[in-house]
């Protein structure tokens, strides 16, 4: 049984029909990728995933949890929330809070977890993905890649089955990118599902599979033998920023 | 004709400050928690509630607060109700406050990027949760140039309870420039107690503002 699979999925923002009866399923361990040109759709349908963007049409199903038309009530949508972790190509950290607090907010609000508790998760969220010694620094001390990898933390710290990334490289330079490619790799070893979206093709020839978007509409969908390595391609490029550890 | 020094001037100017402080003071508590009541029904998703909100606004926005406080002070007499100056005009200035507070605090919440309550949702939270620990916040320190810059226009805007009879500052120094026949002595006082008042709060609000945003 597919982790995510979505059935004539359709999507309206008012007369533009943006998602036309889009047939997906996602397994479990897979790292997928969906390109296409802008306004083709394809983000939209990643915001599908965990609710952010409501459905017109189709059924959508998320390691069981399940979401429909006018059934999106708030109780499953924190449900399904729980399972799938975001990140955005603008990043989105919390200003107000640093790095640290940006990963404990979600264990410590929405699971109740004790302050000491999400201290640690939080420090380890950050060790894995090579920022610990940032848990004090607040955003706008942070780098861009950084902030990327603080973002990805904090997308990771209510353990979700799935990762999704809305363009998360969008926003970097090429080494950068290749870094944040690197722990979404080491995060898809660790067993997660990876959703990404992206319109740069070479991003998209480090995952396993490559669906292709255009005008709403699936136009292909690709096994990829051999999936580029970000660590193969960061060790070839010149240094840079320090490395990131291994997640 | 009785013979006032400057110090039974100042001393007399110095109980009507006072009492302009308190009204003030009443005015922002109240008119802030009442605020705070408004803006979530007004940002909120039921329906009910978002209108009611809206409606306060409107009409306490939209009318003079001298009319405000004639109608609490006179209309509330017809029915039988009767209220003391100073009870006019606390709740005159509270409902007033609070109507422009929730409007100017609505604008900060709204001036909250949208990725913020995207990836606040991302992480599971409630609309609650979002509010208390990630909007608000934010909000809050955008806020505070214009609640203090509001707060300063409470604090002047207690003058017009004068009209209705309580003895603040302005109504004070009225009734001595009255009796002494020196209204520019009086008046220049009366505008220093006010410059007094509000100096330190515009002040307060730039030093404020220096550390929120250092502590982000």
């Amino acid at each position: 049984m597919p982790l995510v699979s979505t059935n004539r999925l359709h999507k309206f923002f008012g007369k533009n029909h943006v998602l036309r009866g889009i047939k997906l399923d996602v397994e479990e361990g897979e790292v997928v990728t969906i390109v296409g040109r802008s306004g083709s759709g394809k983000s939209t349908l990643l915001r599908t995933l965990n609710g952010l963007e409501s459905i017109d049409d189709g059924i959508i199903e998320v390691d069981g949890a399940k979401l429909e038309v006018d059934c999106a009530d708030a109780a499953s949508l924190r449900a399904l929330r729980l399972k799938v972790g975001m990140v955005f190509q603008q990043f989105n950290l919390f200003p107000h809070l640093s790095a640290g607090q940006n990963v404990m907010l979600a264990p410590q609000v929405v699971k109740g977890t004790a302050k000491s508790e999400t201290e640690d998760i939080a420090r380890r969220m950050l060790e894995r993905v090579g920022l610990a010694e940032k848990f004090d620094a607040f955003p706008d001390q942070l780098s861009g890649g950084q902030q990327q990898r603080v973002a990805v933390a904090r997308a990771i710290v209510n353990d979700p089955v799935i990762i999704l990334g809305d363009e998360p490289t969008g926003n970097l330079d090429s080494r950068t990118a290749e870094e944040i490619m690197a722990l979404f790799q080491d995060l898809n070893s660790a067993g997660k599902t990876v959703i990404l979206v992206t319109h740069e093709q070479d991003i998209a020839e480090h995952c396993k599979r490559i669906i292709r978007f255009r005008d709403g509409h699936i136009i292909s969908d690709e096994k990829v033998a051999s999936p580029a390595d970000a660590r193969q391609i960061l060790a070839k490029m010149p240094a840079g920023d320090e490395m990131v550890t291994h997640v | 004709m009785m013979s006032f020094s400057l110090w039974d001037i100042v001393r007399n100017l110095l109980i009507g400050g006072a009492l302009t402080l308190l009204l003030s003071l009443v005015a922002f508590v109240l008119g802030g928690a009442t605020g705070m009541l408004v803006l979530l029904a007004r940002i909120g998703k039921w329906r009910a509630p978002r209108a009611l909100a809206q409606m306060h606004i409107e009409l306490f926005q939209g009318t003079p607060l001298l009319l405000q406080l004639f109608t609490l002070f006179f209309g509330l007499s017809l029915f039988g109700l009767d209220v003391p100056a100073w009870l006019a005009a606390g709740l005159g200035l509270t409902l007033f406050t609070s109507a422009f507070l929730a409007e100017i605090w609505r604008g900060c919440v709204e001036a909250v990027p949208r990725g913020q309550w995207e990836a606040s949702s991302c992480l599971a939270m409630t609309y609650w949760e979002q509010m208390r620990h990630v909007i608000l916040p934010q909000a809050m320190r955008l806020s505070i140039a214009p609640t203090v810059g509001f707060a300063v226009q409470v604090v002047k805007g207690t003058a017009v309870t004068s009209i209705i009879g309580f003895a603040e500052l302005t109504k004070t120094g009225s009734m001595i420039a009255n009796a002494t026949y020196q209204p520019f002595l009086v008046y220049s006082l009366v505008a220093l107690g006010y410059f007094i008042l509000c100096y330190p709060l515009s002040h307060y609000a730039q030093s404020l503002e220096r550390k929120l945003h250092a502590a982000r």
